[in-house]
């Protein structure tokens, strides 16, 4: 690269003068980094000594912008691609590839892989197959894939360096297929699975040794109503002695089982409630589940969608205290609090046996609309309820 | 007394240099906020003396620079209030500030300014004509007529819209 910085001194005297042309050529391309291909490839146009320089930007974005009527998207980035100068891709984002095929695909990832890309982001259309080569890029460090579609991994994993996996969307071919991924991660730290879709039964594994952040939230099908339809059965296991923060979306009727999670200080549960079932046994699960987080020091708890959808009462349950309630819970934060009774209830028993709590946040549902007046009540009557803690603060948002 | 002081490792932290500028001006900066930067951690490694001489930062990106490392060496601070810290420094300057800004930083290896810095010239670039960027970044347009709508048609995509289109 051609390197422009120019002594300086004198760059002072001539402020006026002088200005950005002094820049060299890796500053520009940082700055570039920024923008999205498209722009980034615009500056081209500025003046020879820009003919290039966007090809020397280790970030390419490929976004929605970067589709016009002339030129088609996928030949787009097979050029920039081509052009492209940069050994180590850092970053390689392709918002949607529905109009690519499988062979412009293959060679985008194989590219990305031989040019030691190290954060991958692809939205996968219709019919797409990851090529071998992804699941055993040494450099990988984050890796995105959101997809409409079925992955199928039939080769060996080994991403040594990977630590972030972010699933969206996908469904996975087999129940072997995410074991069979993360057991070639071993680096991994955090993993996200969203809306994982499946025909009947979504079973989710989890097993790793080093991941510190899990997010597993199941498709929330309380925004749809199916006829006739019962929802999803989703069965998860987890397996993460390392875990330290875990969000879930589950069905309050879902089979979920943990193994130690001794190392978890912070936990998000947003439960959902399954059309058709009713029987009070089919929470056993998850209640037992709640029971296992025993050193959990934030909890964040939302229970709207099951109170929403027909749970009629609240009672207190007859097993013993959760422990985490006992002696670990600092912080308990209520979502979309609803008002309604067995939520007071709710908050009763919390309150009452969580001895060292120091603070409760409760989040109202529907915020804006909520008045001063009802805040007030509701201060009142849960500043009433006999307290475990000897001091607490309570917190309204 | 003094020459026993500066080799204890507590009183390391409270030791200061002299930092000057192109200008002539000189700055007190504590050790330990001159050494988030690496180019000057590596010479105050190499070197007896405190005082650092930069022939190519004026005084007032040096100013600027000194202000942001004293803020990060403060231990008093958390790391919230640290990166509001770093949003409000480069809100509202001019893009000629920032680019004295993003040379100094690279010159002195602040990463993380540096970052920051380039970012923010990047938002205030997105969605600005041609000839307004030529003016900022004081490039002389040395294409041909023929050579530039030659570029044009080549990566036509790029033009398609309001980005970088000319008026």
């Amino acid at each position: 690269m051609n390197n422009t910085r120019q002594s300086s001194g004198k760059r002072h005297n001539m402020r006026s003068i002088d200005r950005l042309s002094a820049l060299p050529d890796d500053v520009i391309c940082h700055i570039l980094s920024f923008l999205e291909t498209k722009s980034s490839v615009a500056t081209s146009i500025l003046s020879r000594r820009w003919r290039f320089l966007w090809a020397h930007v280790p970030d390419l974005d490929f976004g929605n912008e970067c589709r016009c009527l002339g030129t088609s998207f996928p030949d787009i980035i097979t050029r920039v691609l081509f052009l492209h100068k940069v050994q180590s891709i850092n970053t390689l984002c392709i918002s949607d590839t529905y109009d690519c095929n499988k062979h412009e695909l293959e060679t985008w990832i194989s590219t990305a892989v031989s040019r030691n890309v190290k954060n991958l982001e692809i939205h996968l259309g219709y019919k797409h197959k990851l090529p071998e080569c992804l699941f055993t890029c040494k450099t990988l460090v984050y890796l995105r894939l959101n997809a409409d579609v079925g992955i199928q991994i039939m080769g060996l994993v080994y991403l040594p360096c990977l630590k972030k996996l972010h699933l969206y969307d996908v469904q996975l071919d087999g129940d072997e297929t995410l074991p069979h991924l993360l057991s070639g991660c071993p680096m991994l730290e955090e993993f996200i699975i969203e809306n994982l879709m499946d025909y009947d039964m979504v079973r989710v594994n989890i097993s790793s040794p080093t991941i510190k952040r899990l997010t597993v939230n199941f498709v929330d099908f309380s925004y749809f109503e199916i006829p006739g339809y019962r929802g999803h059965e989703n069965r998860l296991e987890i397996n993460a002695p390392s875990l330290e923060y875990l969000q879930l979306r589950i069905c309050l009727s879902d089979f979920v089982s943990a193994q130690m999670l001794t190392s978890l200080i912070e936990a998000d549960i947003r439960l959902m409630k399954n059309y058709g079932v009713e029987q009070e046994q089919d929470y056993y699960h998850v209640l037992n589940f709640l029971d296992s987080l025993c050193n959990v020091k934030c909890l964040k708890l939302s229970c709207a969608k099951v109170v929403e959808k027909g749970l009629k009462n609240w009672t207190e349950p007859f097993q013993q205290v959760p422990r985490c309630l006992l002696s670990h819970l600092r912080i308990i934060t209520i979502d979309q609090f609803g008002f309604a009774e067995q939520e007071f209830n709710m908050v009763k028993y919390i309150l009452r046996n969580a001895k060292v709590v120091k603070r409760m946040e409760i989040y109202f549902k529907h915020r804006p609309m909520i008045g001063l007046k009802a805040k007030f009540e509701t201060l009142k009557r849960i500043l009433l309820f006999e307290r475990g803690s000897e001091t607490y603060k309570l917190v309204f948002y | 007394m003094v020459t026993t002081d500066e080799k204890g490792p507590l009183t390391a932290k409270k030791k200061s240099v002299i930092i000057r500028s192109c200008d002539g001006d000189e700055f007190l900066v504590s050790e330990s906020a001159a050494v988030l930067s690496t180019s000057l951690k590596k010479i105050l490694e190499e070197k007896e003396d405190r005082l650092i001489h930069l022939s190519d930062i004026d005084n007032k990106t040096l100013a600027m620079v000194i202000a942001y490392l004293s803020t990060h060496a403060d231990d008093g601070l958390s790391d919230d209030l640290k990166r509001s810290f770093d949003q409000e420094f480069v809100s509202g300057k001019e893009f000629d500030v920032l680019k004295y800004l993003v040379l100094a930083t690279d010159t002195l290896q602040v990463t993380c300014l540096c970052y920051t810095v380039a970012k923010k010239m990047a938002d205030i670039m997105k969605n600005k004509l041609v000839e307004w960027v030529r003016r900022e970044f004081d490039i002389q347009n040395d294409y041909t007529p023929e050579a530039e709508a030659e570029i044009r048609r080549l990566d036509a995509w790029a033009w398609d819209d309001r980005q970088l289109e000319d008026d």
